[in-house]
């Protein structure tokens, strides 16, 4: 019992959310109409999480990760506002933030300087120049329509975030579970030493890291600015230490604590379903806020506990 | 005969299936020391636990100057006056050795403030009673291992203790601070205070210790004096074989001598001015005292740290010295010595470890990077079978395997490609004798097919397993012996060479 306890704590723990919301408000909250409703109000979340992970599997914080949505939503609005195609845009934003996220990646691996520390300081100045170009304002008037076909339309029935969405959890899955590269990043977070005495070339592959974790971070503010049909300077800001619980969430899911996809989505469904069934409950937004902080700490106390006891 | 401080009964110590402790009897003198002996597993450190109150006994009973006690936690033994002192001594760094010693222990006070004089006072007054000599007002960072453990049995003392226990004290010791602890150890002896001693290297025991306790598979073997011991007698008790040849025996001498790497007055931060050539079918032991930069120079070849000039040949063609991703190419693997920290990712299971080098091998797909899993296991089953590495699956985390298996699993990392030099940077450290003789048997597979340089502090290991040994001393090579010029003395004068 307490094994199946120690080892599904969190899984446990979104069932029993949902079961209490099911009884709570039976008619609403277990449709199909809703459930399709809290994946895609998820599937954002759920990219720039993947993007957190990435950073967290090799060990380090990326803190710079919603100010790259943010800069990205509004360079991205911009550029479409003075007429320049979406289809050389969005390459271009993308391309922009993964190389700042080479220079997070430099400063940290090759300077060796703290991420926590870096990071901050280059989220604030992209914050910055994101205010500079933005003038402060929200930015709406003269975006093409074509553009919010990304955030606001359908494939085949789904809403095209929701295949974004799962087109990330699936490439980034590969990349760790199946490729040499994902190998490699676990065994830098597990002992980089050890890890650069088995010839790995640590500096290139926390390189990559940073940068992919800025680019899906933009890619998430891309896909914002589209849903919303607007581009605010401070747009991302909600999703960092969000992105960041639902990987430590994640965490527990494994025995030894590493972060992993499938952690990571049944993290960020957990925000979800919460958010989703305290709204259906009216329950004000503070309390909300109140009670997801509670959740994360105690599923964080529950690992704690289990790795005393082994 | 001295008043017996300290007497244990038929102690048995059950984990979930294990029987670490098999009724135990044990008993000690006043002013003895004894060690204790065993290969890893034997029941050491569970009978130490127990003592300290980490571990609960299963049945048995504990007496203390004769008196049956109860040591239920950690705060129970240190009232009894029970010092327990580790391998890694844990001390604040930058807190000097008087702020190290009262840390535990309630503060004297000046009204609001510490009561600094008092503080000192006692401390000088103990140091001066033990006759230790160091700089006790310095950051304890700044202070060597030596008084590192002389600061810990100071405060063991603050707390007035009747009964020391120290853990592979010497392990990070140099052969001279080796000397004064053991001289201080012999002071405290004479004041009446009784030691338990815990090492894997032998040499020492019969040295310090009084009486040895031999475990085994948690039953105690023998308690001896130690004059009535030798060493191929102790290790006999210990790994309970007939007879064992503690280094086995290298068949070499195959014709293929061709010189795989060649050093021309390297010099880089540590070392100066290195001249050497390292053989096939060789292996080119490297003793010296600890720092005297033989892991530093080893670590530049393996392009962890900056040459500033001279050369480096490998098969005799003149090679740059870059990371250790490209020396790994070019056929130089290194086994780390500290495993734990520099050649396993704790955290990742024995296959994963083993392939991490590798895994270039194992790609099913080089555009998709993907690592063909099924080769993975096959080809980490092979390794575990060949190296005998002792576990119930390829799938469990190094970090649940004894130490002698977790040097198996460093080694075969490396067993994958073709290597042309091999360097072992204290390979059988903290590994226990059955296991240590697995390890040479695997370097003397190694050396028939590579050079091999085999650095290490332990003299006779130097003298059993390797063909020729360079000495190094404050930098320098400062002599290199052929097999038959071994003498203990002699490559111990070499070491000293230079060093004030």
């Amino acid at each position: 019992m307490q094994n199946i306890l120690k080892k599904y704590g969190t899984i446990i723990g979104l069932l029993i959310i949902i079961i209490v919301f099911s009884i709570l408000r039976p008619a609403a909250f277990l449709t199909v109409r809703n459930w399709s409703n809290i994946i895609e109000q998820i599937s954002l979340l759920a990219i720039i999480a993947i993007g957190a992970t990435v950073v967290m599997v090799i060990g380090e914080f990326d803190l710079s990760i919603a100010n790259a949505a943010s800069f990205a939503g509004i360079l991205t609005a911009i550029l479409l506002v003075r007429d320049y195609s979406m289809f050389l845009v969005i390459p271009f934003v993308l391309f922009l933030s993964f190389a700042f996220g080479l220079i997070n990646g430099f400063l940290v691996a090759k300077l060796n300087i703290l991420s926590f520390i870096t990071t901050l300081s280059s989220g604030t100045f992209l914050e910055g120049i994101t205010f500079w170009i933005s003038g402060g304002t929200i930015i709406f008037s003269g975006i093409p329509d074509e553009f919010l076909i990304w955030g606001q339309s359908s494939f085949l029935k789904i809403p095209i975030v929701i295949w974004i969405m799962f087109l990330a959890a699936f490439i980034f899955w590969y990349i760790f579970n199946q490729t040499m590269f994902g190998r490699y990043l676990y065994a830098i977070g597990g002992n980089e030493t050890a890890s650069r005495y088995s010839g790995i070339k640590i500096e290139k592959n926390k390189l990559i890291s940073f940068a992919l974790t800025s680019t899906l971070g933009a890619l998430t503010g891309i896909l914002l600015a589209s849903k919303l049909g607007s581009a605010h300077p401070t747009a991302g800001g909600g999703y960092l230490l969000q992105s960041y619980a639902t990987v430590f969430l994640g965490m527990t899911l494994f025995k030894q604590g590493e972060p992993n996809i499938p952690g990571t989505l049944i993290g960020v469904l957990i925000m979800g379903v919460l958010a989703n069934g305290l709204t259906l409950l009216n329950v004000p937004n503070y309390f909300q806020d109140m009670l997801t902080g509670s959740i994360i700490i105690a599923a964080l106390v529950f690992q704690g506990l289990n790795e005393r006891k082994s | 005969m001295a008043e017996e401080i300290l007497k244990i009964k038929a102690l048995s110590k059950s984990f979930p299936g294990v029987k670490a402790l098999d009724n135990v009897d044990f008993a000690l003198e006043e002013g003895e020391i004894r060690a204790l002996v065993g290969e890893n597993g034997a029941g050491k450190s569970t009978l130490i636990k127990i003592l300290a109150g980490i571990h609960k006994k299963s049945s048995g009973s504990i007496y203390f100057k004769g008196k049956k006690v109860e040591i239920n936690e950690p705060a129970d033994a240190k009232e009894l006056g029970l010092a327990f002192i580790h391998q890694d001594v844990n001390l604040v760094p930058y807190f000097n050795a008087v702020e190290n010693i009262w840390l535990g222990y309630q503060y004297p006070k000046n009204n609001l403030f510490f009561n600094k004089k008092k503080m000192e006072k006692k401390v000088l007054e103990l140091a001066d009673k033990l006759n230790f000599k160091f700089d006790l007002f310095k950051a304890v960072s700044e202070l060597s291992t030596a008084d590192k453990w002389l600061i810990a049995i100071l405060k063991a003392f603050m707390m007035d203790a009747k009964l020391l226990v120290l853990d592979e004290p010497t392990a990070a010791l140099t052969e001279k601070e080796i000397r004064e602890l053991f001289s201080n150890l012999k002071r405290i002896k004479q004041m009446g205070i009784s030691i338990i001693y815990i090492s894997h290297r032998l040499e020492e025991i019969f040295e310090i210790a009084d009486t040895v306790t031999i475990l085994k598979n948690g039953q105690k073997v023998s308690d001896e004096n130690i004059e009535d011991l030798n060493k191929e007698l102790l290790i006999k008790f210990m790994t309970g074989k007939k007879s064992l040849s503690r280094f086995p025996k290298k068949e070499n001498n195959s014709a293929d001598k061709n010189t795989v790497l060649e050093l021309k007055n390297l010099s880089g931060a540590g070392f100066k001015n290195i001249n050497i050539e390292v053989n096939k079918n060789e292996i080119l032991g490297f003793f010296g005292l600890v720092g005297a930069g033989r892991t530093e120079l080893m670590e530049a070849i393996f392009g962890l740290r900056n040459i500033s000039s001279g050369k480096v040949l490998l098969n005799n063609r003149e090679i740059k010295v870059e990371s250790p991703a490209k020396m790994i190419d070019q056929g130089i693997s290194l086994i780390p010595e500290d495993r734990r920290t520099e050649g396993l990712v704790l955290s990742f299971n024995i296959k994963e470890n083993i392939t991490l080098p590798n895994l270039i091998y194992f790609l099913k797909s080089k555009f998709f990077n993907q690592i063909d899993q099924k080769k993975e296991i096959e080809e980490a089953e092979k390794q575990v079978d060949l190296l005998d590495i002792k576990t119930p699956s390829i799938k469990k985390e190094v970090e649940y395997l004894s130490g002698g298996n977790q040097q198996k699993v460093v080694i075969s990392k490396w067993l994958y490609r073709n290597t042309e030099l091999f360097i072992f940077d204290e390979p059988t450290v903290g590994i226990d004798v059955g296991a240590r003789t697995e390890v040479y048997e695997l370097i003397n597979k190694i050396a028939q097919a590579s050079g091999v340089i085999l650095v290490s502090s332990d003299i006779l290991e130097i003298m059993g397993v390797c063909d020729r040994a360079a000495v190094m001393s404050s930098g320098r090579i400062t002599g290199i012996l052929d097999r038959e010029e071994f003498d203990q003395d002699k490559i111990l004068q070499l070491a000293y060479k230079g060093v004030n």
